[in-house]
């Protein structure tokens, strides 16, 4: 017990005694801080710009533009265009991801479209992508108030052979508009989709998880060089060699648990932690995963310039492959397949779904399986074989 | 000047023995990249991996079910990109979990019902884990206009039952049933409303070239994770030893950089040249750019060594600071990470806020990446060259500055 608290100590020190590696992982937390904060009321991700001609006498566009402008949040925004021409050259030079011109007289365009199903907006764009489409539904969406309206009466006038009495309809139609959201969106757990059902929600901040766990696994990787050097130094001669096997773990564990802390005082800090303990859970079950793959690669790579090389590997593996930007098996399922030897991609699931940490257990259990086999079983078998 | 050229050719040397592990490094890396756009070219070249499978749970006797699933499946809008599945609730969450389907719609139960009455109950959307695409995000606004959708219409039937009722109009299930069917038709044809006009955009490049770019700017950084041994700083007698050799710290740094750059170099060219072989077999070009023949890519790499020159100059600037492997190599990743998602290698710039795109400009990979995707699309990179050039004059100005300091504090 004196041995693995001298241990313990030794290990502390020296990480502790690195100045710019503590300012590193202080750095996580503030950055993540920085990031949430740093949006203005002007800042969205997607931009549409909106023309009204004549706007003085366009009263039907000018309140539906507004209402479009009151919804502006973080994720679109809508602004005005004082012409067709400001309106171009807006999303020429990209300021807009997209405009919309609207009719000089709104209510009568509804109204044709109703019958005759002519456009009545413009919309001006670079080209057709799915974004840009989504903002179509959005703005069709907000007129379709109207649209339905009029389609009623088109129906009733072909119907009854007579044209309904304007004020008498729109009282009819009024009183049973309403504006519920009847949509809803969770998780595999059950937990709530805040992200969904929040548009205001950041969305900068959807990969700091991701970025976090990889983070980890690179402190864990870069705890791992230190081996090499204990290696040749014989830093531990009065320990049995079982026992340096152990100790050996503890070096992998100091420099994680440190960067696990701090991932998980920014994943807090950042209000994208939804469910406490199950981050908790997830992050602990995690390091041992990173501790493990970091204990077998140790083993395999005899020469640190071996392990030196594997670091880019699953740096840059963990980035492609798993969901920390976006998710690749998106263009194709089976890519999904190759991050399997990667911890993060179990970690990035655990969080909705608890079967994925007990495959997160299930794999730190397999590869200090493999550890302990590399290290002490195989050469234990080969000894017996020679004897 | 000799003693100069005997240092120099030593720690070229001495970084040359860890040059095998980081090229078998480079092999896995270009292999495991390479791969990865085979398979998903491959793969999209099978259409049924372009669609969206939507798990659809309900109870069995819904009534209208598999009428409105039939419908939506053969809209225009949907035909091509959506395919619906009736499951039970424990096989969809099975196939989501497996990724067989994307997402499952949960249905109430008597919904049809609940929205003809009015009391409108709410489906829910379920996801298997967290979506951090911009696609995503907009979900929650095309909810509301769905939503829109519904309650429109439903106000639209509860006035025409209102108003026969007023005015005593007969067949008012029979108008009631027909007025159903239009709107759906109307909603799902609603963009026959919007006229698209398409127009010309100033200089920007497209998204494919830029995170070709960034991928390959954010290679030759994180590179630096294995050069630790390489740049690991010599102990103070030995840079004393070498000042009474009359190789000041300038010299010393100066040797160092020299034969990084070099051992760099080589490292480059390999990963050029598997990273032309990979192109060639699989036959993946970028059209309209420079990287549109083995040619092409050979002019790219050669162009691109002002670049190679500014990250080995940051690499060799973070081991200086830092001293050791540990804090170099987690400084080195969290620095890069943070510049990288600044200056738009990972979310386009346009869609970060004000305050990120300012500093972003203002770090060196922004412009490495104007850089490159200048050369790539034969536009002027002599501002962003000048940039580098700055920047890497910047980085050995502050190993220097380092240097001095540590000298100066243990005199």
């Amino acid at each position: 017990m004196k041995e693995f608290f001298t241990c313990c100590s030794l290990w502390c020190k020296r990480i502790l005694k690195r100045p710019l590696f503590l300012l590193t992982l202080l750095l996580m937390p503030l950055s993540s801080l920085f990031l949430q904060n740093c949006r203005t009321r002007e800042d969205a991700i997607l931009k549409a710009a909106l023309y009204i001609p004549d706007a003085e006498h366009n009263a039907s566009a000018r309140e539906l533009t507004e209402q479009l402008i009151q919804t502006s949040n973080h994720s679109i925004s809508y602004y005005y265009c004082s012409s067709k021409k400001e309106l171009r050259q807006d999303v020429s030079s990209g300021k807009a991801n997209c405009g919309y011109i609207f009719p000089r007289d709104l209510d009568s365009a509804l109204k044709t479209y109703a019958k005759k199903h002519k456009p009545f907006i413009t919309s001006i764009r670079p080209n057709q992508n799915t974004i840009t489409s989504i903002i179509d539904e959005i703005i069709l969406g907000k007129s379709y108030q109207k649209i339905s309206y009029h389609i009623l009466q088109t129906f009733l006038c072909s119907k009854t052979l007579s044209v309904p009495n304007d004020a008498d309809l729109t009282e009819l139609f009024s009183k049973h508009t309403d504006s519920e959201l009847l949509f809803q969106f969770e998780y595999m757990d059950k937990t709530k989709n805040e992200n969904l059902n929040h548009p205001d929600s950041n969305f900068i901040l959807t990969p700091i998880r991701g970025i976090t766990a990889v983070f980890i696994l690179l402190a864990c990787m870069a705890g791992g060089l230190l081996w090499y050097s204990d290696q040749k130094n014989k830093l531990l001669p009065f320990l049995t060699q079982r026992k340096q096997l152990y100790f050996q773990i503890l070096s992998l564990l100091v420099p994680g648990f440190l960067a696990s802390v701090i991932g998980l005082l920014t994943i807090s800090l950042t209000g994208i932690s939804r469910n406490p303990k199950r981050e908790f859970l997830s992050m602990t079950v995690y390091l041992l995963a990173c501790i493990a793959l970091t204990d077998v690669l140790r083993t395999l790579c005899r020469k640190r310039e071996y392990f030196l090389a594997a670091i880019p590997f699953f740096t840059i593996g963990s980035f492609i492959l798993c969901p920390v930007f976006a998710d690749i098996s998106i263009i194709l399922a089976k890519l999904s397949y190759l991050r399997t030897i990667l911890p993060a991609n179990y970690y990035l699931n655990t969080l909705h779904s608890s079967a994925d940490i007990g495959y997160l257990f299930l794999y730190a259990a397999i590869l200090f399986m493999i550890s302990f086999l590399l290290q002490r079983g195989i050469p234990l078998l080969l000894q017996k074989l020679k004897t | 000047m000799k003693r100069f050229m005997q240092y120099i050719y030593l720690e070229w040397k001495r970084m040359l023995t860890s040059l095998p592990g980081i090229c078998l490094a480079s092999l896995c890396i270009v292999f495991f990249v390479a791969g990865i756009f085979c398979i998903c070219h491959l793969g999209n070249n099978q259409q049924e991996q372009q669609l969206v499978h939507i798990g659809v749970v309900a109870d069995k006797d819904e009534p209208f079910l598999d009428w409105m699933i039939s419908m939506l499946s053969k809209m225009e809008k949907t035909k091509d990109k959506l395919r619906f599945k009736k499951l039970e609730e424990a096989e969809a969450d099975k196939q989501l979990s497996e990724r067989k389907i994307n997402v499952i719609i949960l249905i109430p139960h008597h919904y049809i019902y609940s929205i003809i009455k009015g009391t409108n109950k709410h489906l829910t959307i379920r996801f298997a884990k967290g979506e951090t695409s911009i696609i995503s995000l907009l979900l929650s606004q095309l909810s509301e206009t769905a939503s829109s959708l519904i309650l429109n219409s439903e106000a639209g039937i509860y006035a025409l039952q209102e108003y026969y009722q007023k005015y005593g109009y007969t067949n008012m299930k029979k108008d009631e049933l027909a007025l159903n069917l239009l709107y759906l038709q109307e909603a799902a044809k609603l963009d026959r409303g919007i006229k698209i006009e398409e127009i010309q955009t100033q200089a920007s490049y497209p998204l494919i070239s830029s995170y070709v770019v960034s991928a390959i700017i954010l290679l030759l950084f994180l590179w630096g994770l294995t050069y630790s041994k390489m740049l690991t700083s010599q102990t103070r007698a030995f840079q004393n030893q070498l000042r009474l050799f009359g190789l000041g710290i300038e010299k010393q740094l100066l040797a160092r950089g020299i034969a990084f750059y070099g051992i760099n170099l080589i490292n480059y060219a390999i990963l050029v040249c598997l990273a032309g072989v990979a192109m060639i077999v699989s036959n993946i070009w970028l059209p309209d750019t420079l990287l549109k023949n083995p040619g092409g890519l050979l002019l790219f790499a050669i162009a691109l060594l002002p670049a190679l020159l500014l990250t080995t100059a940051f690499i060799q600037f973070v081991y200086e600071m830092t001293e050791d492997a540990l804090g170099g190599i987690l400084f080195l990743f969290f620095s890069v990470m943070i510049m990288g998602f600044f200056s738009g290698c990972f979310y386009p710039m346009d869609l970060l806020p004000k305050m990120v795109q300012n500093i972003g400009k203002l770090t060196p990979i922004y412009q490495l990446r104007q850089y490159g995707l200048s050369l790539l699309h034969h536009a002027s990179p002599i501002k962003p060259l000048f940039g580098i050039l700055l920047y890497s004059i910047g980085c050995y100005a502050f190993i220097l500055l380092i240097r001095h300091i540590r000298r100066t504090q243990e005199a």
